[in-house]
């Protein structure tokens, strides 16, 4: 009964437009307020306990990574390197922007971040180019998933202290199914662009794709600082994250991209997204205490296991669950309010943790895409000034990718599973 | 520094098209209560200045942390302890940041569907839930902090009053920045942001 | 495939007329002290009028959290080790210092005993935190890929511990250098060299799968460690006199129940590594070298004098 009335709560407060960690902190001060027994200083404790971790200081530092690369200018680097060395290609515009996403996707640990990079200098240009408006929002969004699936990721940061699981682990484990997803999306593109000949940039001098590539390598150089650090084991997650930051502040500095204003914007707007996320990490922490206290695990497992005891059912069910709920909430919030009830039914199913992870974190990923208030629909609005309209006709064919990359997550644990194993993460 | 650093804002509105009114568009502009009111807009300042202060006090922390492993061979016990609380301090001054700007992530797909006036009621609405609840927090935050004065943080024997008082201060700073807006609403409720303004700006 | 299917019929009965104490504690389901203690106290309570709701994993916060919320009456009940017990009543970290104790029959004597239960009613006294069992949890050794037999062997080593400031001093006291680690990084630190030792009890190196990384388990056997069964006073002082007793004969036979799981798993482990081709057993310790250079530390705490006094106690 308790349990109820704090999730309708929950959900009316969402509906009526309470911040998202306020919508999470009040239910639970009237959980506090009516049990004699509990003090409201408890409820401060757990809200700060929820940021009191040296691993989630891996997220505002992964964020300011992403800002920091975002106005280095390493993303028209790789821009560059991508177009000399495919352009030639049928739709090529269309590769280069997949290519590019997978490329800033070493720095970015966030699709938002991809999505306004790669919208404001992509779109344009492939309009320029002749390209359909639709498909070059379309591949753009879409692409800007991949940025979350491969290290760092903020998400996956979250989810790792959430669930309890290494960091480096869930890390490695989005490698594969993001190489996927790149595949896919490729593929997409291949169908889309087949008959477009006329889509396709003269084919560029080695001397070029020799040197923008060269260019290039100074930006891949933070994914070799973090990922050969962590696997290494030379630093944590979180020391990697800071290790980058400097790596790629240095970059820039060298790229005389970075102006003291410059500098302060950035380290402002790096202020604006991790007190947003912070916050709802701090009260979503209580919300999770007040869940616990109320055994709404046991409460979920004993649901879940009326309706099957049969593992791929509950992963059909909880895939459903959780594009659902992508639909409407913001990543972070969902794994931190939906994790800490699923992953122990998910559990007593044998199901891994980590591979559990990615899939949850893919699925509340689409929901990023998916209309009517996918976030990435907007930024995408917001920095092309194309309708939002538009934007979702662009990115309705790249749902076809996405569904099979979900489905190759859920069902074969191997494609989560192998390379932290391999790397002996697991 | 290349550009000058004005009192207003370097861009105009883009998106408030009711008013006309200019809507900051990078993060250190002023917006509308800073341009009117001096204080306030020290306040707001200061407040960006110590959220920058505690992100790179704890980038540099970090560093000293592998630092200290790796050249001086025998790692700090401290470091990893004064970051967590670093952390702490720049999470709930940022919060504070963010209510001033409104742009703590919310759901708006109701929002959206309402028009101007429902838009207002529903803002003030969820100003005065995040009144009360913040309200409700600081306060019970003082009291958690001032009887954990007698506790001393493991590492770095800190007393454990100065960790709870970052969700004081925090607290205290969404309460303000909230009755703010309230009072804003109520006598300028031209300046109320659209629900798919505010996705815009949330997602930027 | 994916997962196992789960047989539905593995759900605990709740007695709806009991009083209902909730237990938090950081050690998962599977740990002897939810598995044992906690089982063994279910059990005996059944009929008392009072159960036992656990919250394994550290559900409901980490131990300095659990704390706070049983002195505040926030929590019924909470198990935290003695260093964290110490934050409220300094004296109470005494029973984490290193080479304390000849064996755990002494553990179990002295945190039974009369000095610790001055002690414990001090923090009572101070804090509202109830002390109302103590359970064997586990024999520390340190974990290293060369034979460690005196001091000098410890000499460069680097050697991970919980990050607790009295964990580290009781590692430089035996003259290692201690690096605070969370133990879920440690697996791939001590994998990579980033440390070279690790120091815990023999079923934990064995759940983390420290011995597949390591050459050699050597019995140092420096904290013969318990953890301490924590209720407030309101809890405790809205009980009955049948409700205590039943309570405290519970807590007892849980205490007992959980020593012998400790212990059976402890020398079946051992007896594993000794006849195996991994890990190497080093039973060649000069623990009395090693005591005696942490004892001097050790006497220069603030609990130094209780220190002594619980040793010549023996
Ligand atoms: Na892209
Ligand atoms: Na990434």
């Amino acid at each position: 009964m308790t349990l109820l009335i704090m999730v309708i709560s929950l959900l009316l407060l969402l509906a009526l437009r309470v911040p998202v960690s306020f919508a999470l902190l009040i239910p639970s001060l009237g959980y506090v307020l009516t049990d004699p027994s509990v003090r409201l200083g408890t409820a401060v404790q757990q809200t700060v306990s929820g940021v009191d971790s040296f691993s989630i200081l891996a997220v505002p530092m992964f964020i300011l990574l992403g800002n920091l690369a975002n106005v280095s200018g390493v993303t028209d680097k790789l821009y560059d390197a991508a177009v000399a060395g495919i352009g030639h290609l049928r739709g090529s515009l269309g590769y280069v922007n997949v290519a590019t996403s997978f490329g800033f996707s070493w720095m970015s640990g966030a699709a938002i971040a991809d999505a306004a990079a790669m919208g404001r200098v992509q779109v344009p240009a492939m309009v320029q180019r002749g390209y359909k408006r639709e498909f070059a929002l379309g591949v753009t969004g879409a692409s800007s998933l991949i940025a979350p699936m491969i290290p760092p990721s903020i998400p996956a940061v979250i989810y790792a202290v959430t669930a309890g699981v290494s960091v480096g682990a869930l890390f490695m484990a989005g490698i594969v199914p993001a190489l996927i997803l790149v595949t896919a999306l490729c593929t997409t593109v291949w169908i889309l662009m087949r008959k477009r000949n006329e889509l396709r940039l003269p084919r560029s001098t080695w001397a070029l794709r020799g040197k923008t590539a060269l260019a290039a390598v100074p930006a891949l150089g933070s994914a070799v600082v973090i990922l050969g650090g962590i696997l290494s084991g030379i630093f944590t997650p979180t020391e990697a994250s800071g290790i980058g930051v400097i790596y790629i502040a240095i970059l820039a500095v060298v790229y005389k991209a970075l102006t003291w204003r410059k500098l302060y914007r950035t380290l402002l707007t790096t202020v604006e997204t991790s007190g947003s996320v912070l916050l709802i990490v701090a009260a979503a922490a209580l919300f999770g205490w007040v869940l616990a206290r109320e055994q709404a695990p046991q409460v979920a497992a004993n649901l879940i296991l009326e309706i099957t005891n049969q593992p791929i059912v509950f992963l059909i069910l909880v895939n459903v669950l959780l594009l659902l709920v992508g639909c409407v909430l913001e990543p972070t919030a969902a794994i931190l309010i939906l994790v800490p009830v699923l992953l122990p039914v998910a559990e007593t199913f044998g199901i891994d943790p980590v591979h559990f992870g990615i899939m949850v974190i893919f699925n509340l990923l689409i929901g990023l895409i998916t209309p009517p208030v996918g976030l990435v629909l907007f930024v995408l609005s917001s920095v092309t000034k194309a309708p939002v309209p538009v934007v979702i006709k662009g990115i309705l064919p790249f749902f076809a990718p996405m569904v099979v990359t979900l489905l190759l997550i859920s069902f074969v644990p191997a494609v989560t599973l192998a390379l932290p194993v391999l790397l002996g993460f697991l | 520094m290349s550009e000058e650093v004005g009192s207003y804002p370097t861009s105009g509105n883009e998106n408030n098209l009711a008013t006309g009114l200019r809507v900051p568009q990078e993060p250190d502009d002023p917006d509308f209560p800073e341009q009117r009111n001096s204080p306030y807009r020290y306040l707001v300042v200061t407040e960006r200045l110590a959220a920058c202060t505690f992100l790179v006090g704890t980038l540099g922390l970090i560093i000293l942390q592998v630092v200290s492993r790796y050249i001086f061979n025998s790692p700090f016990s401290w470091t990893e302890e004064l970051a967590r609380f670093g952390l702490l301090w720049f999470t709930f001054v940022s919060a504070g940041f963010v209510m001033a700007r409104r742009i703590h992530i919310a759901v708006d797909i109701v929002a959206s569907k309402l028009g101007r006036k429902g838009t207002v009621v529903l803002d003030t609405f969820a100003l005065a839930m995040v009144i009360i609840a913040s309200g409700m927090m600081a306060f019970a935050g003082a009291e958690f902090a001032a009887e954990a004065a007698r506790l001393q943080a493991p590492a770095t024997s800190l007393p454990m009053s100065l960790v709870y008082s970052s969700a004081v201060v925090g607290f205290t700073l969404i309460c303000f920045h909230a009755l703010v807006h309230m009072y804003l609403n109520i006598r300028h409720p031209e300046l109320v942001p659209d629900a798919m303004e505010n996705l815009e700006r949330e997602a930027v | 495939g994916v997962g196992t299917a789960v047989d539905r019929d593995s759900v605990e009965e709740v007695d709806t007329n009991a009083k209902t104490l909730r237990l938090a504690h950081v050690y998962d389901a599977g740990h002897p002290v939810e598995e044992c203690g906690v089982a063994t106290l279910k059990e005996e309570l059944q009929g008392s009028g009072l159960q036992i709701q656990s919250f394994p994993s550290a559900q409901l916060g980490n131990e300095s959290e659990l704390l706070e919320q049983v002195a505040s009456g926030s929590l019924d009940m909470a198990v935290a080790g003695p260093s964290f017990l110490g934050v409220w009543e300094e004296n109470a970290a005494v029973l984490d210092a290193a080479y304390l104790f000849e064996d755990v029959d002494h553990f179990v004597e002295t945190a039974n005993g009369e000095v610790m239960q001055t002690v414990f009613d001090d923090l009572y006294e101070s804090s509202d935190i109830k002390v109302l069992s103590n359970w064997y949890y586990g024999t520390r050794h340190v974990t290293a890929n060369k034979e460690i037999s005196t001091a000098a062997d410890f000499n460069g080593l680097k050697i991970r511990t919980p990050n607790a400031p009295l964990y580290l001093t009781n590692i430089s006291a035996m003259g290692g250098t201690a690096t605070p680690m969370a133990l879920d990084e440690v697996y791939l630190a001590l994998q990579q060299g980033v440390i070279d030792a690790q120091e815990n009890p023999v079923p934990t190196i064995s759940t983390a799968k420290f011995n597949e990384v390591q050459d050699y388990i050597n019995l140092t056997g420096h904290m013969i460690q318990g953890v301490e069964i924590t209720t407030g006073r309101t809890v405790y002082e809205g009980l009955s006199d049948e409700e205590r007793t039943a309570l405290e004969g519970a807590m007892q036979t849980a205490a007992d129940a959980t020593r012998e799981c400790v212990e059976e798993q402890e020398q079946s482990i051992l007896e594993e590594w000794k006849t195996g081709s991994g890990i190497q057993v080093n039973e060649d310790v000069d623990r009395e070298s090693l005591a005696a250079s942490a004892g001097e530390v050790m006497r220069e705490q603030p609990w130094g004098d209780l220190y002594e006094q619980i040793q010549t106690a023996r």
